[in-house]
């Protein structure tokens, strides 16, 4: 059970398989609905069937541009939180992103060391929705 | 007395009458005693030796010879050299006669006193002696001739000058031996003499009957009747060819030296107490002046009143005028202003020379002022030269064929700290002995006359390391062989490629690192979020877990029993932790090869020096050659310390480096025993004053005080970079505003203070 005991409909897109099946257990485990994408067109044909509440992105998409697909949910799915999900070390956000909201506090580095921290910062995310 | 005693008395002549048997005298006259001044008697009884010479021819023996002649052969006359009675000799001239008196034979002799006579002949014979003696002395030989009788006299010196012997000449073999080229001209003159009536004296040639020449001069009187018509003729022949080759040699050298004194290249001048007496035609062109500007006047008249040195123009030349007088030559330079106002450098030899007529100074000059010219001309291509050539930044070295050194330039002084005086002809290799193996190579390229071009040749100059780029031109000038060396220093061009190297290295590892991490954290999040999610499902309180055991008939507790028993929680945390480790790892390489791009925060200054002191523990360049965990580490970090604003990425690379060095200096050998470093925090004023000691070798003041220039390294190429301090000291400096220094005690160690604003101070 999340902490706010309520359960959202999370999308996962990474095309690391283990990354997103992981992170389905863990969310599946605390309730929550969970859609996986392995690439944008994936990732943009699950928001607009359904209504996903928090959506985490892989930026590092081996085909497709990680960054275009979150700009696209900031604007088209306003209500819908973003927490970017990296490999690489130190996350500098382009102008756009950072115009449309999105801060230090969006961003997660892999890997994740512990679920507790993903907690807490879905928690913030999802408080201070819409970005 | 009878008549004929009377006559006998009274003649003139001395008679004595000798007995023909005992040769005794036995009657005198009168006149015989007052000859030889003896009384009768005394006549009677002597001996005819005791009134003569009494030694040979004029003794007793020769007495009696003519006494018996004369009674044997008849009557005999000859000269005698007798005595009177007081001694004195004098000449007689005896005629002795057989003769009968009283029937008795007796010898008369009559004597007469021609004492005078002999005297004057024998006069007549020494004056004429003496005169052939001066004649052959002076070669003076005598002619005469009688144009009545044609009587021809030659004297025998006249023969010997024509060479035979005495009296074998004629006259006409005399006129004949004149030298043919005279002969005419002889005739005329003595043609002219006579028809002038006038004596002659003429010089003229003779050849000799050896066929040499001799110079005669013949000197003639005339005798001349009333009418004037010549009588006889009186000559003498003198030889001159000694004289005449003299004089002739004398005007020949005489010749020589005015062509040499009046064509000479160089002034010659001739002065009498500073009076000038002679001067020839090149002193005139040289001063360009007429021989009156100078003769008579004052070797000082058209002296400028100062010569170049600065000395008054009387006051030098009149010392050096003494000097020379002492007999001691003196050369010297001297300015003379000539008539039109031009001046003119000549250089002088002053030389004493002594003539009968008195001593003069003899000065002989040549213009020397195109010389100087040159010689200025030279002066300034040579200064340009040396200027350009010091101005080079290379290192110029002119040496002979043997490698010793002629040029130098300011970059060989600066770079050796040798003055081209000082390396004047040494070998060269002994100033750059540090070069090695290389060197040997220069100079046998010298010795050689190869061209030779090395780069990068590394030499260890007063412990720090330079590279030099080296080339040796072979030269080949006037016949002198040598070479050019030409040497860079090009170590900061070596530096620089060094630097760009590892920059490149750097910004490859940055970039390789970013990917890897991003590869490795992929992986690495599927092994952690595995863990964890195994960890909530085998432990954890969701409801699912235990509903899922029961649908499975598993007892929960029993299950968790289990999994303690056999330490499963252990275990997946070991994962958890091994998984977080290794993405510190890959966050510090990927932050590591970042650097700098940090943002500006506030950081407290002890978790600044850990987190340094972590990276350089991980630093895998230092572990490599030295373990850093073999150092100790003293922390004197107080608690309580306010915090800096800063880079904190910066500052890290800062204490990195600067522990980095600590520690490369620690362990090159001679390794330090017991490496420590000790690390200090404290405030200081407004800053934060972080000091890292090490009990290293320390370093020379010479590297202390140039350690945090840019490419300063006493490193190896490829250890060091020569920048780690340089941009540690402008991270702390420049971006920072604080300050970066260093203290240093050789053979005991370093101590680098950095102070840094505390919050709020930028």
């Amino acid at each position: 059970m999340n902490p706010a005991g309520t359960c959202w409909s999370v999308l996962l897109v990474d095309d690391e398989e283990l990354i997103c099946e992981n992170l389905r257990l863990y969310f599946e485990d605390e309730h929550h609905t969970v859609h996986v994408a392995g690439d944008v067109s994936g990732a943009l044909a699950v928001l607009a069937e359904y209504n996903v509440d928090l959506a985490i992105v892989d930026l590092g998409l081996s085909l497709d541009n990680g960054e275009e697909l979150v700009r696209r949910i900031a604007v088209e799915y306003p209500n819908t939180g973003i927490l970017i999900h990296t490999g690489t070390v130190r996350y500098q956000f382009p102008p756009e992103l950072y115009d449309l909201g999105l801060t230090e506090e969006h961003i997660l580095y892999k890997p994740i060391q512990n679920y507790a921290e993903l907690s807490r910062r879905i928690y913030n995310i999802m408080n201070k929705k819409p970005v | 007395m009878n008549y004929y005693q009377q006559v006998f008395n009274a003649t003139h002549e001395a008679i004595l009458i000798q007995d023909a048997e005992t040769e005794r005298f036995i009657d005198v006259n009168r006149s015989a005693l007052e000859m030889f001044e003896l009384t009768r008697e005394e006549v009677l009884d002597m001996k005819v030796e005791d009134s003569s010479l009494g030694q040979a021819p004029f003794s007793q023996q020769q007495a009696t010879e003519w006494f018996r002649r004369a009674l044997d052969r008849g009557p005999q006359i000859f000269e005698w050299q007798a005595r009177k009675k007081s001694g004195r000799l004098f000449w007689i001239e005896v005629s002795l006669r057989r003769s009968e008196l009283n029937g008795q034979t007796c010898v008369l002799a009559l004597v007469r006193d021609i004492d005078q006579r002999k005297q004057a002949e024998q006069e007549l014979k020494q004056s004429r002696q003496a005169l052939a003696r001066a004649q052959n002395l002076a070669r003076i030989g005598a002619y005469s001739r009688d144009y009545q009788t044609g009587q021809v006299h030659l004297s025998p010196q006249l023969c010997e000058i024509i060479g035979g012997e005495p009296f074998s000449h004629s006259l006409d073999f005399f006129l004949s031996r004149i030298h043919p080229e005279d002969k005419d001209q002889v005739r005329e003159h003595i043609r002219a003499a006579h028809e002038n009536e006038r004596d002659y004296d003429l010089e003229y040639r003779l050849v000799r009957t050896d066929g040499s020449i001799c110079y005669i001069h013949d000197r003639a009187v005339l005798e001349r009747d009333a009418e004037g018509r010549p009588l006889r003729v009186f000559g003498t022949v003198q030889d001159v060819t000694d004289r005449k080759t003299a004089e002739m040699a004398l005007h020949e050298s005489e010749t020589l030296y005015r062509t040499l004194f009046d064509t000479a290249g160089v002034a010659i001048l001739l002065f009498n107490n500073s009076m000038v007496v002679n001067c020839n035609q090149q002193t005139l062109n040289i001063l360009r002046c007429a021989r009156e500007d100078l003769v008579g006047k004052s070797v000082f008249h058209q002296a400028p009143e100062y010569q170049p040195d600065g000395r008054s123009s009387v006051e030098k030349g009149t010392q050096l005028i003494q000097a020379a007088l002492t007999g001691k030559p003196q050369f010297f330079e001297w300015r003379h202003l000539r008539k039109d106002g031009e001046m003119v450098d000549v250089e002088v030899t002053l030389n004493r020379i002594d003539l009968w007529e008195g001593r003069y100074i003899q000065a002989i000059a040549h213009d020397v002022t195109e010389r100087k010219q040159f010689q200025g001309q030279m002066r300034q291509l040579r200064n340009l030269l040396k200027n350009i050539i010091d101005s080079m930044p290379s290192i110029l070295v002119g040496v002979d064929s043997t490698g010793r050194v002629t040029h130098w330039n300011l970059a060989a002084q600066r770079f050796t700290g040798r003055t081209l005086e000082e390396v004047l002809d040494q070998p060269f290799s002994d100033y750059f002995h540090d070069l090695g193996p290389a060197m040997e190579r220069v100079s046998a390229a010298v010795a050689d006359q190869q061209l030779l071009k090395l780069e990068k040749e590394p030499l260890n100059k007063d412990g720090l390391w330079r590279y030099l780029d080296i080339m040796a031109y072979p030269l080949m000038s006037d016949g002198m062989c040598g070479a050019v060396i030409r040497m860079d220093d090009v170590t900061e061009q070596v530096r620089i490629e060094e630097v760009m190297i590892q920059t490149e290295k750097m910004h490859t590892i940055g970039a390789l690192a970013a990917g890897m991490a991003h590869e490795i954290n992929n992986p690495l999040g599927a092994v952690l979020q595995g863990a964890q999610n195994i960890e909530r499902r085998l432990t954890g309180r969701m409801p699912a877990n235990q509903q899922v055991a029961q649908e499975c008939a598993l007892d929960w507790a029993s299950l968790q029993s289990y999994l303690h028993a056999r330490h499963i929680p252990d275990i997946l945390e070991g994962i958890r932790e091994s998984g977080s480790r290794a993405a510190h790892i890959v966050s510090g390489i990927v932050q590591f090869g970042q650097r700098g791009s940090g943002h500006r925060m506030q950081c407290h200054p002890v978790e600044l020096i850990e987190s340094a002191l972590e990276l350089a523990a991980k630093d895998y360049d230092l572990k490599k050659q030295y373990d850093f965990r073999s150092i100790e580490i003293r922390r004197e970090l107080p608690e309580n310390l306010p915090s800096v604003y800063c880079i904190p990425s910066e500052i890290e690379q800062v204490l990195i480096n600067i522990l980095r060095n600590a520690a490369q200096a620690m362990m090159s050998p001679p390794a330090v025993d017991q490496p420590m470093i000790i690390l200090r925090a404290f405030r200081q004023s407004r800053f934060i004053r972080i000091e890292i000691e090490d009990n290293g070798p320390g370093m020379t003041e010479e590297v202390r005080r140039r350690v945090f220039e840019p490419f300063f390294t006493t490193k190896e190429v490829g250890i060091g970079t020569g920048l780690g301090l340089s941009v540690a000291s402008m991270i702390v400096t420049a971006n920072h505003k604080g300050a970066l220094s260093v203290e240093s005690w050789p053979g005991r160690g370093s101590k680098f203070m950095m102070d840094l604003p505390m919050e709020g101070a930028v």
